[in-house]
C-alpha cells in the first residue's frame, strides 16, 4: 500500500475519506432486516398503557402507514418500536403517530447513548 | 495498616433528645444494667447556677457540679476530665452515654451534652492498590498514590508539596467507612456494558446477577447486543469491541472492547479488605449489574427498561426485580435534551425510592448530556486531583455536585498518568480473557479517565447514606450530598486556570475552576455525607 507523503496529499487523501466514509455510513443500512428495508426504532408513549404487544404493533402500522414489529416494551406506557421505512417515508410516519394523540402522548427516536469515558 | 482517628465530628453530631422523649430512669442497679457506664460531655451556659465560681480548685469545682447536676437529674455522678471553663466530662451508672446524655442535655441551663464516644481505630483497607500501584516501568504500573480519591484530602489550603498520596479533591471515603463499611441490604444498580462475574475481586459475594436489557437492533439482529440475543438474565460483559466493519454499520469508531461496566460496577462494588487488588467505596453493599450498552452504546428504551427494572418497577417481559435497588448509577450520556422517556423513568425510580446518579459527559466543557440533565438525576462533574475541574468533563447548572474523574498531570506520550481513577478490567481486547488469566487494573498507563468513575463514587456514598439510614427518600440523599460538599478550591490547578463559565454548545472549556453554577455544590465528601445522615 502507498500512502501520500506530501502535505497537499495527505489533506486530500484524508478529505476523501472523510467524504467516503460519510456517505458509506449515510448509504449503508443500519441494520438490514429479513425485507430488507433499513428499520428505524421508536418509543411510543400510549395514552391507555398496555402490555399487548400485537395490539401495539397493529395499531401503530395502521396509525404510521409503514410496516411496524415490536422491538421492546419499557413500561406499559412505552413501548420499542421498529419502522420499516427509509427517509422521507419515516418523517412521515412519525409524523402521522405524533399527531394521533389520543393513541399516544409521545413518540419520540430511539436513541442511543454511549459510555461516559 | 491500621490508623487511629479522632472522631469528634461522630461525638458532636450525637443526636440529644428533647425533654417529652426522656428515657426512663434508671430505679435500682439492679433493674438497669449496673455496669453500663455513660460517658459525657457536658457544656454548660454561661448563666448556669453550677458555674458560680467559690474558692475552689478546677477539680473540686468540676466535682462539685457533677455532684449537683447529678441531683437534678437522680443519677450519681463522678466528674471526669475538664474540657474548659464550662464543659467537662460527666460518668454516670445505669445509662448508656447517649441515654445520659440526652438526660442532661434537657436541663435549661446545659448547651450541649453528648456522648464521650471511645476514640476509634479504622481499618485503613488492605487492599494493596489502596495505598499504591505496582512499580512504574516504561509500560505499565502505578499510579504511585494508589486508589488516592478515596483517601482523606489534605488539610484545605495546604501546598502540594504536602499532598502525598492524597490530594484536595479525594472524597474522604476512609473516616465515612469509619461510620459504616455497606449494608448488604442496600443494592446499587449499574447500568452499563454488563460485568465480569469472573474477576477475582469481585468475589466476595456482593455482586447479583442483575439482568441483561439489551435488545436487538433490528428483528433477528443482535449487532450491538453482541450476545446472540436479546433480554435475558445474563448480564456478563461478552465485550463491546467495534469491527472496522460494524463501525460503518452501526455508525461509530472502530475499537477494543471497554470493559467499561465492570470498571464502574468495581469501583462501587469490588471486594474491599480482602488483600486483593483495590478498594471500593461500597464495600460491603451489593451491586447489580444491568446490562444496557453494547456495541457502540445502548438504546434510550433499554436504558430506559433498565432504570425501571432497578427500581423494582415492573417491566412487561421481563421477570421482576427481587433485589430492587436504592441507587442506580449511569455512567453513560449523549448529547440531547431530556427526553420524556427519561423524565418518566427516573420520575418513577425517584417515586419508588431510587437515587439515580448519572455522568456529566466528556465533551470538554459542553453542557450537561442526558440522562445526567434530567430533573431527579444526581449529576455528576469531574474533578482534577488539584480539585478544580478537569478538561473533559461537562458543566451545567444541572450538575448536583462533583467528584474525581482521573487526571494525568503528566500528558507526554509515553510518561505515567498520575492520578487515574484505579478500577477493574479485563485484558481481553475483543472477546473476555476468563478467569484470573484475564483480570486486571487499570493503571498508569491504561487510565481510566472520565466523568464514568466521579459518578460511581457519588453512587457509592449514596449506598453508604443508605446503609445508615434507610428510610432516606432521594431528594434528602441529594440534598445531603450537596449541604455537605467541601467548597471548590480557587487554587492549585494548573498555571493561567482560569474560572469556568456557563458552557455553551459546541465550545470546548477545559481545566478551570469550578462554581457552584457549573459543577454543582462542591466536591463530594462521603464521610460528612454518611455523617450527616446518621442521626437524622
Amino acid at each position: 500500500m502507498v500512502f501520500p507523503t506530501t502535505t497537499s496529499a495527505v489533506a486530500s487523501a484524508a478529505a476523501a475519506c472523510v467524504l467516503a466514509s460519510a456517505l458509506a455510513a449515510c448509504a449503508a443500512p443500519r441494520q438490514t432486516a429479513a425485507d430488507g428495508a433499513a428499520p428505524l426504532r421508536v418509543m411510543v408513549k400510549l395514552k391507555h398503557p398496555s402490555d399487548d404487544a400485537n395490539a401495539i404493533v397493529a395499531e401503530a402500522g395502521r396509525v404510521a402507514g409503514v410496516p411496524v414489529t415490536y422491538a421492546a416494551a419499557t413500561s406499559t406506557a412505552w413501548h420499542a418500536l421498529f419502522l420499516h421505512c427509509v427517509g422521507a417515508r419515516c418523517d412521515d410516519a412519525i409524523a402521522r403517530l405524533r399527531a394521533a394523540d389520543t393513541a399516544y402522548q409521545a413518540v419520540e427516536i430511539d436513541g442511543r447513548k454511549t459510555p461516559a469515558s | 495498616m491500621r490508623r487511629v482517628l479522632i472522631c469528634a465530628a461522630v461525638v458532636a453530631a450525637t443526636w440529644v433528645a428533647p425533654p417529652g422523649m426522656r428515657a426512663p430512669l434508671a430505679q435500682t442497679p439492679a433493674a438497669a444494667a449496673p455496669y453500663t457506664v455513660g460517658r459525657v460531655i457536658v457544656k454548660f451556659k454561661p448563666s448556669s447556677t453550677l458555674l458560680r465560681k467559690q474558692a475552689l480548685s478546677v477539680t473540686s469545682q468540676q466535682t462539685q457540679q457533677a455532684a449537683a447536676l447529678g441531683q437534678r437529674i437522680g443519677i450519681a455522678l463522678e466528674a471526669g476530665r475538664g474540657l474548659s471553663d464550662r464543659s467537662h466530662v460527666v460518668i454516670g451508672q445505669g445509662l448508656s452515654s447517649k441515654q445520659l446524655a440526652a438526660r442532661i442535655a434537657a436541663e435549661s441551663d446545659v448547651e450541649y451534652a453528648v456522648a464521650d464516644e471511645r476514640k476509634h481505630i479504622v481499618a485503613v483497607p488492605n487492599d494493596p492498590l489502596y495505598a499504591s500501584g505496582p512499580a512504574v516501568t516504561a509500560t505499565n504500573g502505578g499510579p504511585v498514590v494508589g486508589q488516592w480519591y478515596l483517601k482523606p484530602p489534605p488539610p484545605a489550603g495546604s501546598a502540594s508539596a504536602a499532598w502525598g498520596s492524597t490530594a484536595p479533591s479525594a472524597i474522604n471515603a476512609e473516616q465515612a467507612w469509619d461510620i459504616t463499611t455497606g449494608s448488604a441490604t442496600v443494592v446499587v444498580a449499574v447500568l452499563d456494558t454488563g460485568v465480569r462475574f469472573d474477576h477475582p475481586d469481585l468475589q466476595g459475594g456482593n455482586v447479583l446477577p442483575g439482568y441483561d436489557m439489551a435488545s436487538e437492533d433490528s428483528p433477528g439482529v443482535f449487532t450491538s447486543a453482541n450476545d446472540g440475543n436479546g433480554r435475558d438474565a445474563d448480564a456478563s460483559d461478552p465485550g463491546d469491541f467495534v469491527t472496522a466493519g460494524e463501525a460503518g454499520t452501526l455508525g461509530c469508531a472502530q475499537t477494543n472492547s471497554s470493559w467499561h461496566g465492570t470498571q464502574t460496577l468495581g469501583l462501587i462494588g469490588a471486594a474491599t479488605n480482602n488483600g486483593v487488588g483495590m478498594a471500593s467505596i461500597g464495600r460491603t453493599v451489593k451491586v447489580m449489574p444491568v446490562r444496557v450498552l453494547g456495541k457502540c452504546g445502548g438504546y434510550d428504551s433499554d436504558i430506559q427498561a433498565g432504570i425501571l427494572w432497578a427500581a423494582g418497577i415492573h417491566v412487561p417481559g421481563v421477570p421482576d426485580n427481587t433485589t430492587p435497588a436504592r441507587v442506580i448509577n449511569m455512567s453513560l450520556g449523549g448529547d440531547a435534551a431530556c427526553t420524556q422517556g427519561y423524565i418518566d423513568a427516573i420520575g418513577q425510580a425517584n417515586a419508588a425510592g431510587a437515587v439515580v446518579v448519572a455522568s456529566a459527559g466528556n465533551s470538554s466543557g459542553h453542557p450537561v448530556s442526558s440522562p445526567a440533565n434530567c430533573t431527579g438525576a444526581i449529576a455528576v462533574a469531574a474533578l482534577r486531583h488539584a480539585g478544580d475541574k478537569v478538561g473533559f468533563s461537562d458543566i451545567g447548572p444541572q450538575i448536583a455536585i462533583a467528584a474525581p474523574g482521573g487526571n494525568c498531570v503528566n500528558t507526554n506520550a509515553g510518561t505515567a498518568c498520575l492520578y487515574p481513577i484505579v478500577t477493574l478490567t479485563n485484558k481481553g481486547t475483543t472477546t473476555p480473557i476468563a478467569g484470573p488469566p484475564g483480570a486486571g487494573y487499570t493503571d498508569s498507563f491504561d487510565a481510566s479517565l472520565g466523568t464514568s468513575f466521579s459518578a460511581p463514587l457519588v453512587a457509592g456514598t449514596a449506598a453508604l447514606m443508605f446503609s445508615v439510614n434507610p428510610s432516606l427518600t432521594p431528594a434528602q440523599v441529594k440534598a445531603r450530598l450537596q449541604s455537605s460538599a467541601r467548597p471548590f478550591p480557587t487554587t492549585g490547578g494548573t498555571a493561567g486556570t482560569q474560572t469556568c463559565v456557563a458552557p455553551v454548545a459546541g465550545v470546548d472549556q477545559g481545566e478551570c475552576y469550578c462554581t457552584t453554577s457549573t459543577c454543582g455544590a462542591g466536591m463530594l465528601d462521603a464521610h460528612a455525607a454518611v455523617l450527616s445522615v446518621s442521626g437524622v
